[in-house]
């Protein structure tokens, strides 16, 4: 599953690069979006769209809309999980694929400067396990900036398997 | 650790974590509240309580406190505690175990109602006294409530009926919504469901009222739960499968009630609806039915159809979001020699009349107009003389000679057709076990309804081999996948000749033959209509590619209340029927202004919105006047001295209908220092009539075109009192301002291109029942009305100019034959003139401005 924002703008692109991806593409289609109705409407053809008509409280939370109300769409939560803020280079999408592939319970976040997310990847075995829903569906409405990193720790902590020390 | 104290930290963990108490039988903040001395001396409270005060007799707990005063606590506490673990302990008499029961209680949601058939949170919200009060609700039930015969959650979970499915964790499971379990047309139909999914899935059964089927549908259910306010009960039932719940059909449209705990919950549903909106009142229960559900299932196209408006209004995407999947399929079958030989001496027998070679005519359903009982017994007249061998049965209940709507006037025509006479040819029978032997001996059946979706009888009748002749128009079946079907024969609507001689045509019944009974189990049931309906459903679900998120502009309650609590339902309402791009509240200005600037629509030319502004400025005001229909008056003087604009109006008319009334305004005006004419005329045409009478034959027919004018109303809303208060504040306020400001309405109905201003509604309200007579006032307009009015001055309180009203008076002429009270609440000539306001300013080549206000309260 590949969620995105409208501030992606990749996401006009006609072969973008994250459509080997798997799952579905979704956007996130943030109030200030300035895309035409026009590109809406290309757009469309590719992804989900989750238009918000009101500015969330931070990516994370409408990451969290999309877990709750999105769990009809095809596929979802069968794969992989890759969250971005903004296009993401070839290379570093590769890698977070191969990662993701070969470490199922692989977690990687990264921030911006202003400590809003910027990415986050997670495995496919994160994503099945049945608690994955369950955490976002408690986890509080309007999270901050402020509270993702510790919410994705909290994410690292239950939901990675870890090995059993001898 | 006691077996107590284990409890206790057991159902703090699970239930109440933030509960930082580690003994059921010390409270600290108890024992702070009763002994204030101690925090004022630094003792530690709870030292002192194990070292001095537990032997001094001091009380530790409410528990302590209450149980000095109350000898029959215990016994109370044990008869509402419902854990098995607390009842165990409170049977064998472990000390304290009362004790620990009513601390757990007192803690509080969601604890009490898991422990016990008590909850605070229930008590509050249904008493709101008490809360007013400051009371404690655990006392106040435990002391007073329980001798007052006040409700607890024992209220509700004894209609919590056990079912005969035990719940699998492992399947799917559905809730099942039915208005009742009568054995009724739909309850039938939900029975079927259940039966259907019984083997597939776990089947919770919820229904606002119980009935006859009741039993029947225990049978085919793990639980089955009856509640009239289920929103708000269905959390305190405690059937595990409630957990579960993965989707939901509501079964009938009656069963809209069901859509509110639905939403609130997030569980998806289809609506599987039989009913014609001809007469589904209150128009709101298809209107929260189309806005809410996943998708719409219809029996049958005709009645779908009759939904158009209803989609229209609300923006339903008929194609992508409703599906017909008939109820069951219509064959005509036949009757085996035998059978039909009995059934006909049975039927001979019970209406005393030899049958032999006669044509038998059966009708059958709850006697009323719309099944046509009275049509019924006119064809039978009918055919009296020209054929006298046709006897018509019907069967059903509801025949009452002291019912004036119906039975009194049925009555009399059924003893002028000489009904249940000897060698009369019309009788009648109440409903009874013989029903099916009636169906057999028949030789057709007059389905006489006037509406009918599609009646279990005629699946009844056809079964038996009996044809059916039925009027076109009028049901159900005449969806392509009955209307050809051998043994229908439809006839012109409410034709009672045709009726006639059809049935005069149908050949008498001919017993099966072995031949015809092989042919009958050689044809197989395609899939069951619950897995046709749950299949669509989730195609429904899985099909969603656009999902809108985020509270809009304007917090504007549709199914929930206004308070904090609902605050994130209130979200979820609107983003369920936003992302399926239904519309009932508009999400911003800018969409509204959008849909404006989207339409071509001549009624939408020069239609926009503003943000609300006032000013404390009066000087150079333009001249104006202003209308004030004053049918009711109790609120007038606090409306003349709570805005500053009354002060400023060159002239106030104020229309009433009673010279007493007229004389009460004068002495209101009086008092407030103000000036009006006061004009009586009769109550017709609501607060809009009078007002356009000022111009077409009152004091304003001279106005010139340019002359501005405010009218408003003293409307009130019967039963809705409260919220029409505030709705009527809202519109006042926006067009008006406050005591000490002016609306910029007032500066705006002054430009030369505007002729109309009133509020920005944040709900998006359409032609609804006016639509129906938008024909015949279209051949007037300069081209066809819009499918969406988009705004118009809801509520009728506006400014305008007197060129628009004399607009407004052109479209309905001198002659205009305008309804008298009482009149229907929605689609009359008035609510139509409404919505017509800015097509008579977009006609005189002006604009209609909307002001936004979003900090006013709407509701």
């Amino acid at each position: 599953m590949f969620i995105t924002t409208s501030n992606n703008k990749d996401i006009l692109a006609r072969f973008p690069n994250f459509r080997t991806w798997p799952g579905p593409f979704i956007l996130l289609l943030l109030p200030d979006h300035g895309l035409t109705d026009k590109e809406i409407s290309k757009v469309e053809k590719r992804f989900v769209i989750f238009k918000f008509v009101t500015l969330p409280s931070c990516h994370f939370s409408a990451v969290r809309h999309v877990m709750i109300h999105g769990r009809f769409i095809p596929d979802y939560l069968q794969t992989p999980m890759l969250f971005a803020d903004k296009a993401i280079a070839s290379s570093v999408l590769k890698d977070l694929a191969a990662m993701t592939r070969e470490q199922p319970f692989a977690v990687k976040d990264g921030y911006f400067s202003d400590g809003s997310l910027e990415h986050l990847a997670l495995g496919s075995e994160i994503v099945k396990n049945p608690l994955f829903a369950v955490f976002f569906r408690n986890l509080m409405p309007d999270i901050e900036d402020e509270h993702v990193e510790d919410a994705i720790e909290t994410i690292r902590h239950h939901l990675v398997l870890k090995e059993i020390p001898e | 650790m006691t077996r107590l104290q284990t409890l206790w930290a057991r159902f703090l963990a699970d239930f109440s974590p933030d509960t930082a108490r580690p003994d059921y039988d010390f409270d600290l903040a108890f024992y702070g509240a009763q002994y204030p001395d101690l925090a004022l001396h630094g003792i530690n409270p709870a030292h002192h309580y194990a070292n001095h005060g537990k032997a001094e007799g001091r009380l530790g707990t409410l528990y302590q406190q209450v149980v000095q005063n109350s000898p029959d606590l215990d016994a109370r506490i044990a008869k509402l505690t419902i854990d098995p673990d607390l009842s165990a302990a409170i049977a064998e008499e472990v000390p304290g175990a009362c004790e620990l029961a009513f601390e757990l209680m007192a803690l509080g949601s969601p604890l009490d109602g898991k422990i016990s058939d008590f909850s605070c949170a229930y008590y509050l919200e249904i008493y709101p006294d008490i809360a007013k009060a400051g009371l404690n609700p655990l006392l106040h039930f435990i002391q007073h409530g329980i001798s007052e015969g006040r409700r607890s959650l024992l209220d509700i979970r004894k209609n919590e009926y056990a079912g005969g499915q035990v719940f699998d964790p492992d399947k799917p499971t559905c809730m099942i919504c039915v208005h009742d379990c009568s054995k009724s047309g739909a309850p039938v139909v939900g029975l079927d469901l259940v039966r259907e999914a019984a083997d597939s899935h776990n089947i919770v059964v919820m229904a606002l009222r119980g009935g006859v089927l009741l039993e029947q549908f225990r049978a085919a259910a793990c639980v089955v739960m009856i509640s009239e306010r289920p929103a708000e009960d269905m959390v305190y039932f405690a059937h595990p499968a409630l957990k579960k719940i993965d989707f939901a059909i509501l079964n009938s449209v009656e069963c809209f009630l069901f859509t509110k705990a639905l939403v609130s919950l997030d569980i998806p549903f289809a609506s599987y609806l039989h009913e014609y909106t001809e007469y589904t009142f209150p128009a709101y229960k298809s209107i929260f039915t189309a806005l809410f559900s996943d998708l719409l299932v219809f029996s049958s196209n005709p009645v779908r159809e009759t939904w158009g408006h209803t989609f229209d209004d609300l923006n339903f995407d008929v194609a992508r979001d409703s599906i017909i999947i008939p109820q069951r399929s219509l064959r005509l079958g036949s009757v085996p020699a035998t059978m039909h030989q009995s059934a006909r001496a049975r039927l001979a027998q019970l209406i005393g009349r030899d049958l032999d070679g006669k044509r038998v005519v059966i009708g059958a359903g709850h006697v009323q107009w719309r099944k046509g009982t009275d049509l019924f017994v006119m064809t039978a007249q009918v055919l009296q003389q020209p054929d006298p061998d046709t006897i018509f049965v019907w069967i059903g209940d509801g025949l009452n000679h002291e019912d004036v709507y119906f039975g009194v006037w049925l009555d009399k025509h059924m003893r002028e057709a000489g009904a249940n006479k000897p060698h009369s040819n019309l009788y009648f029978l109440p409903a009874g076990p013989y029903y099916h032997d009636v169906c057999r001996a028949a030789d057709v059946m007059f389905l006489s309804s006037r509406l009918d979706p599609l009646p279990n009888v005629v699946f009844d009748a056809m079964h038996f081999g009996t044809p059916v002749v039925l009027f076109q128009g009028a049901t159900g079946f005449d969806d392509e996948t009955y209307c050809d079907q051998p043994g229908l024969v439809s006839v012109a609507y409410g034709n009672l000749q045709a009726a006639a001689q059809a049935l005069h045509s149908v050949p008498l019944k001919q017993p099966a033959t072995p031949e015809d009974a092989s042919k009958e189990a050689d044809k197989g049931e395609g899939p069951s209509v619950f897995a046709q309906i749950t299949q669509a459903l989730f195609d429904r679900l899985r099909a969603q590619r656009h999902f809108v998120a985020g509270a809009g502009e304007y917090d504007t309650p549709v199914l929930f209340g206004i308070t904090d609590d609902d605050a994130q339902n209130r979200i979820r309402e609107r983003e369920k029927m936003w992302s399926y791009n239904r519309r009932l509240v508009w999400s911003s200005r800018a969409a509204a202004q959008a849909e404006i600037d989207a339409s071509d629509n001549w009624y939408h030319h020069g239609m926009n919105i503003r943000p609300y502004s006032s000013t404390a400025k009066y000087a150079d005001l333009p001249d104006f006047s202003v209308h004030i229909h004053a049918y009711y008056i109790d609120d007038l003087e606090k409306d003349l001295n709570n805005y500053a604009l009354y002060q400023h109006a060159k002239r106030i008319i104020v229309t009433t209908d009673s010279l007493e009334k007229g004389q009460e305004i004068s002495a209101i005006f009086e008092t407030v220092g103000l000036q009006a004419d006061i004009i009586t005329g009769s109550n017709t045409g609501r607060d809009i009539l009078p007002f356009l009478k000022l111009f077409s034959e009152g004091p304003a027919q001279d106005d010139p075109a340019d002359a501005l004018w405010c009218h408003v109303h003293q409307k009130k809303s019967v039963g809705t009192a409260a919220d029409g208060d505030v709705w009527r504040t809202f519109l006042m306020n926006i067009l008006l301002g406050s005591k000490d400001t002016l609306s910029c309405a007032l500066d705006m109905i002054a430009a030369a291109d505007i002729g109309l201003v009133s509020p920005f509604d944040p709900y998006q309200i359409s032609w609804n029942a006016s639509r129906r007579l938008l024909d015949e006032f279209e051949p007037q307009m300069p081209g066809a009305f819009p499918k969406q009015p988009i705004l118009f001055p809801v509520g009728n309180m506006f400014w305008t100019k007197a060129g628009v009203v004399a607009q407004m008076n052109a479209f309905f002429g001198n002659e205009y034959p305008w309804p008298n009270e009482p009149i229907a609440n929605d689609g009359t000539v008035f609510h139509l003139i409404e919505r017509l306001w800015p097509a008579a300013a977009a006609m005189t080549s002006l604009q209609a401005v909307f002001l936004d206000k979003p900090d006013q309260r709407r509701t």
